[in-house]
């Protein structure tokens, strides 16, 4: 391997943590601020171990979820992700021309056409759509924070690998070898998952200040039992009650 | 200014005459037998002193004074001056010179007034009258006979002693009496417009009187006429009567109804409440603006300040209602109001209550500031109007005619149906008056009687022992009360009663309701939250309107999409979200609004209430005024229409005490009352004194006849009678209130009227046969000093016959004389005056005008008769 290949590599992989970093990190931000921590507290460790950081924020306080603009911003964004890209599936992603797998001329790939990248991409269609459908009716940071992991590793390691062989790299080998002269471009179907692997990203950016909980209301302590009467005020007669009607004055008699 | 004095009657004598004369005059003028006159004693005259004493007798009694004070201080037409001369001894004689100083003390005193000078001698027979009778030239000299006769055609005896003769003193009394038109119902003297004989010569006289006096009678009528206190009579329409009214007090109440409905400011106000805010439709467009508008709004993160507004409003009025609120409950001015009744228990005064209603006005009034309350004198007069109609069938308003039956008009005749008499009040026997102190109400107040009943309902309760009593007072109260409701007065008296009782209830109730009201629960949180919601979904709405429009741009700019489907989709995606959130914004809207005009309408509510509790307040404040108006009207209406014209004097026979000794020439005599004739002659009259609208005059002579315990409002009402309308309080007390009661109380022993009196004079003066029938019976004693009654006619039997001259007895004349008729009477005048019922029946018989030498007795030197300056340009 030479040295330009793996420096390469290194910004390909921090491309990679800084896609997963920038969410993690907001997702820490507002789990620190739900459990009353400085917003920092929740940075930092979301930030340095992206997802995994979030397990030092551990002790949210209970309550019943409940979802404000944000979140529902994201549920309505990650739906329209989901469906396009589930609309660019069908869609040649790369295009070019050149000699591939063996045969030269045009040629044109989508996702349905290499397992792994389909496999990839239903996954991220209906994970995305799930997520949407999980944040509308059940709300709360497991459904977010799936989503959230699942955009960031698979528009991870699109970006990684796009930055490393180039667009056409995740469909064709022979592109991987840069050594091929081949004249790549990128197709609509990857230009509209592209857009919806945006829209997705920036919704799950803001997903987790949309997240609200009720807070419990604290249990209610047992009323002392009311005091009996002396036995020596029992002589005193009866107060007879006020009449609740203003008395009238005799207009007949 | 029209000056009518009267006739005085100067009558001078020498001392021993002088006395005696008074000794009588005084004892007649005390039993009503003649009228006032003056005496002089020509022995107390000093030449050295001008003042001339003179004794004047009235009904008072007998005073002394100088003539010349007393004729200034009196207003005086004529003077009849008579000197009166007793021939019989030289000390009784009077001389010329006494006759010219009095003369000459009334000229100076009364210059412009003609005097009558009636020069009198008088002597019992063959006394020295032709040595001591004077004559003096200008003077009627008159020597009165020394007989006595019951009438000219009868015989006559002679009275032959003078001064130590009672009989011949009661003789020459009545003659002067006669001549100098001292009996009641003399009118005119004999000798006013009779020419006095030339030169000094001297005419014998003798006279016949009867003279009746008629007091007794005059009250009785004058009692039977203008008593109206149980019921009155039906007035005369110009040739028939009036009907009466079977059900008066239906009668009564409908008039009374019409009244009110005449003037129906007075009652409470009709309360409007305000009209709910008719429903708003918006249009497409409309819509889709105000969704911009509220987007911007929620963008800008402020779309709650309209919500906030409202809510910022309504908790304004709440807290302006609740500090109206705050007088209801313990207040004390607000319990005297509601319960009109002190701390004590006692009977709060209209003052107290205007007073306290006033301070929970100006609490309750938005600017504290109280206008004066309206007058309303067109009503009282309408009230007064109203109930005389009730009686007299007057026409007087065209809202209140006179009751008709047909075509008839008709009349209530039971006074009590009209008007209540104040001096009918309702006190409480001791035994409750000691638990309920000052509780006396007047008749027809109808709000002291329903909280005296409270009162007695209450003391039940706290006194079970009273139980009994209390309810034998209620019974009674009630039906005291229910007497009063249904008269005219008194049912307007409960009408405005139930007024004030209702409005009171309402501004309980309204006090209660504004209470209620002001603890409206503040708007609830589900609306604001409901508005977040909207805010925070027009956000999303937007966010991801701008988020779809920039993937479009995206998807086009990288040549995915082609242009026109980038406008195509940015077109449907804005219309989307405008069309979206206008219809979500419509929908949350329309949930806003419901429940912004529910509490539009409960504020609506309480500020209606609120007003309507100022309005009822002030409903409260012109009622209680017109209440307590009303119960000064009906006390002096009450007082006026029991008594319209005033109380005759007390109607005791008078009793006649002359008589014994009187001689036969002169009958004093007095008529009896017959009740038979007095109610016929009273029915014949009603008619003419009572016709319709009768009461009128009477109520104008009401408000003149001020009684004297007003004080100095007195002369502020003669000078401006508009005080009784504009009702102000001089010294904490209101007009309308002094004198209404001072009229309640000087009602009792109020006079019949002037006017009144002037009519039943006319009337007794023109019907001279009813004087007759009610004159039919006289009381007269007879010489031996017996009571009798007999008849009129036989009263004045023999004086009627005026043909019949006679002749003197000769004791007045020289028996040896040369004239042969000297003796004859020449002339006769019948004079029969009456005044009112007094009648006085005076014939004066005259013989001729003799020298003094013709006369008994020894001559006198010769001389010229008496010249004592020229009267001729008085007489």
């Amino acid at each position: 391997m030479s040295d330009g290949f793996n420096s390469h590599v290194f910004t390909a992989l921090v491309i990679f943590y800084l896609i997963n970093a920038v969410p993690s990190a907001m997702f820490g931000i507002a789990l620190a601020r739900r459990s009353g921590r400085p917003w920092w507290h929740g940075l930092l460790p979301a930030f340095v171990v992206p997802w995994l950081g979030l397990l030092f924020l551990g002790g949210q306080p209970m309550g019943k979820p409940y979802v404000t603009g944000p979140a529902r911003y994201s549920m309505v964004m990650l739906f329209v992700a989901g469906v396009l890209v589930f609309v660019s599936i069908w869609q040649p992603w790369v295009s070019g021309d050149g000699t591939a797998f063996g045969r030269p001329g045009h040629f044109e790939y989508s996702p349905n056409e290499v397992l792994p990248v389909a496999i990839a991409v239903w996954v991220l269609a209906i994970g995305l759509i799930l997520s949407a459908v999980g944040l509308l009716f059940r709300g709360g940071f497991t459904v977010a924070i799936g989503a959230g992991v699942l955009v960031s590793v698979i528009g991870g390691i699109i970006a990684a690998v796009s930055y490393l062989f180039g667009p056409a790299g995740l469909f064709l080998a022979e592109v991987r070898d840069q050594h091929r002269n081949l004249d790549v471009v990128v197709g609509p179907g990857g230009w509209i998952a592209l857009v919806a692997l945006c829209s997705a990203y920036l919704a799950i950016v803001v997903v987790a200040f949309g997240l609200k909980t009720h807070p419990l209301a604290p249990p209610v302590p047992p009323q002392p039992m009311s005091v009996p009467q002396q036995p020596g005020q029992q002589w005193q007669p009866a107060q007879p009650a006020p009449s609740a009607a203003p008395q009238r004055p005799g207009a007949t008699w | 200014m029209t000056w009518s004095g009267s006739d005085a009657v100067i009558i001078a004598a020498r001392r021993p005459v002088a006395v005696a004369l008074q000794a009588v005059l005084h004892d007649w003028m005390v039993q009503g037998l003649v009228r006032p006159c003056r005496i002089v004693d020509l022995d107390s005259m000093r030449e050295d002193q001008a003042a001339v004493p003179a004794a004047v007798l009235g009904p008072d009694g007998v005073r002394t004074a100088p003539l010349q004070q007393d004729l200034a201080h009196s207003r005086v037409s004529k003077v009849r001056l008579v000197v009166v001369g007793v021939v019989d001894e030289e000390e009784t004689a009077v001389a010329a010179a006494q006759a010219a100083a009095v003369l000459e003390a009334i000229r100076e005193t009364v210059s412009n007034v003609p005097i009558v000078q009636l020069n009198v001698s008088a002597g019992s027979p063959d006394a020295a009258w032709a040595q001591r009778a004077l004559a003096v030239f200008g003077w009627h000299n008159l020597a009165v006979s020394p007989e006595e006769s019951v009438s000219p055609s009868q015989g006559s005896a002679a009275l032959t002693r003078s001064l130590d003769d009672p009989r011949w003193l009661l003789l020459l009394t009545g003659t002067l009496c006669s001549m100098a038109g001292l009996w009641p119902g003399q009118e005119h003297a004999p000798f006013d417009d009779r020419q006095a004989p030339s030169g000094g010569l001297i005419v014998p006289v003798r006279g016949f009187t009867r003279s009746l006096s008629s007091g007794s009678v005059q009250d009785a009528l004058a009692a039977r006429l203008v008593s109206v206190h149980d019921r009155y009579p039906t007035p005369r329409i110009d040739s028939s009567y009036a009907l009466t009214i079977d059900d008066e007090v239906a009668t009564a109440v409908t008039m009374a109804d019409q009244l009110l409905a005449s003037h129906p400011d007075v009652m409470p106000r009709v309360r409007h409440r305000t009209p709910p805010p008719a429903p708003q439709k918006i249009g497409a467009w409309e819509a889709v603006k105000q969704f911009v508008v509220f987007a911007g709004q929620s963008l800008a993160n402020a779309p709650r300040s309209a919500l906030d507004a409202i809510g910022h409003s309504v908790s304004q009025a709440t807290a302006g209602a609740v500090q109206n609120a705050v007088f209801g409950g313990a207040d004390s001015s607000f319990a005297v109001v509601v319960r009109g009744v002190r701390a004590d228990g006692s009977s709060a005064s209209w003052g107290e209550y205007e007073q306290s209603l006033d301070s929970v006005i100006r609490r309750a009034a938005p600017n504290g500031e109280l206008e004066p309350v309206a007058q309303k004198p067109q009503l009282w007069h309408d009230f007064v109007d109203g109930g005389m109609t009730l009686l007299d069938a007057g026409n007087r308003s065209a809202e209140l005619p006179p009751r008709t039956f047909g075509s008839q008009r008709a009349v209530i005749t039971t006074t009590d149906r009209v008007g209540i008499d104040p001096s009918d009040a309702f006190t409480l026997p001791p035994s409750l008056a000691a638990f309920l102190p000052n509780w006396r109400i007047e008749a027809g107040d109808d709000i002291a009687v329903g909280r005296l009943f409270e009162r007695l309902n209450h003391l039940s309760q706290a006194q079970p022992h009273l139980g009994q009593a209390i309810s034998s007072e209620h019974n009674r109260l009630r039906e005291w009360a229910n007497r009063a409701r249904g008269s005219y007065a008194g049912h307007i008296g409960r009408r405005l009663g139930d007024a004030h009782r209702e409005t009171i209830a309402e501004v309980e109730s309204l006090t209660h309701l504004v209470e209620e009201l002001s603890k409206q629960p503040p708007p609830p949180d589900s609306i604001r939250q409901e508005r977040e919601e909207l805010a925070s979904n027009v956000r999303v709405m937007s966010a991801v309107s701008a988020s779809l429009i920039a993937i479009v741009v995206a998807l086009a700019s990288l040549s995915v999409l082609a242009w026109p489907w980038l406008a195509l989709l940015v077109l449907l995606i804005v219309g989307s979200w405008a069309g979206v959130g206008a219809w979500l914004h419509v929908q949350s809207s329309a949930r806003e609004y419901a429940y912004l005009n529910k509490l539009r309408a409960a504020t609506t509510e309480l500020d209606d209430a609120t007003r309507h509790r100022v309005e009822a307040l002030e409903d409260l404040r012109r009622i209680s005024r017109s209440y307590r108006q009303y119960l000064d009207w009906s006390r002096a209406f009450g007082a006026f229409i029991h008594a319209p014209l005033g109380h005759a004097a007390p109607s005791g026979e008078r009793r006649l005490h002359v008589g014994q000794g009187m001689p036969l020439n002169l009958a004093v005599g007095v008529a009896v009352p017959d009740d038979e004739a007095i109610e016929d002659v009273a029915n014949r009259w009603r008619g003419v004194l009572f016709r319709a609208g009768w009461l009128s005059d009477a109520w104008r002579d009401f408000l003149a006849d001020l009684p004297p315990s007003l004080g100095n409002l007195r002369h502020r009402l003669q000078q401006d009678p508009g005080l009784l309308r504009n009702d102000p309080s001089i010294e904490g007390v209101p007009v309308l209130t002094r004198w209404s009661s001072a009229l309640a109380e000087s009602a009792a022993t109020r006079e019949i009227p002037e006017t009144t009196s002037r009519r039943i004079l006319e009337l007794t003066r023109s019907d001279s046969e009813a004087r007759d029938r009610i004159l039919s019976r006289v009381l007269v004693r007879d010489a031996a000093g017996a009571p009798r009654e007999v008849s009129r006619t036989a009263f004045i039997e023999g004086l009627d016959q005026s043909q019949v001259l006679g002749s003197f007895q000769p004791g007045l004349f020289n028996r040896a004389g040369s004239v042969v008729d000297i003796r004859q009477v020449r002339d006769t005048l019948v004079q029969e005056d009456a005044t009112g019922l007094d009648v006085a029946l005076v014939v004066m018989q005259m013989g001729g005008a003799y020298d003094p030498g013709q006369f008994a007795g020894p001559h006198r030197q010769q001389q010229e008769p008496q010249t004592l300056q020229s009267s001729d340009t008085f007489i």
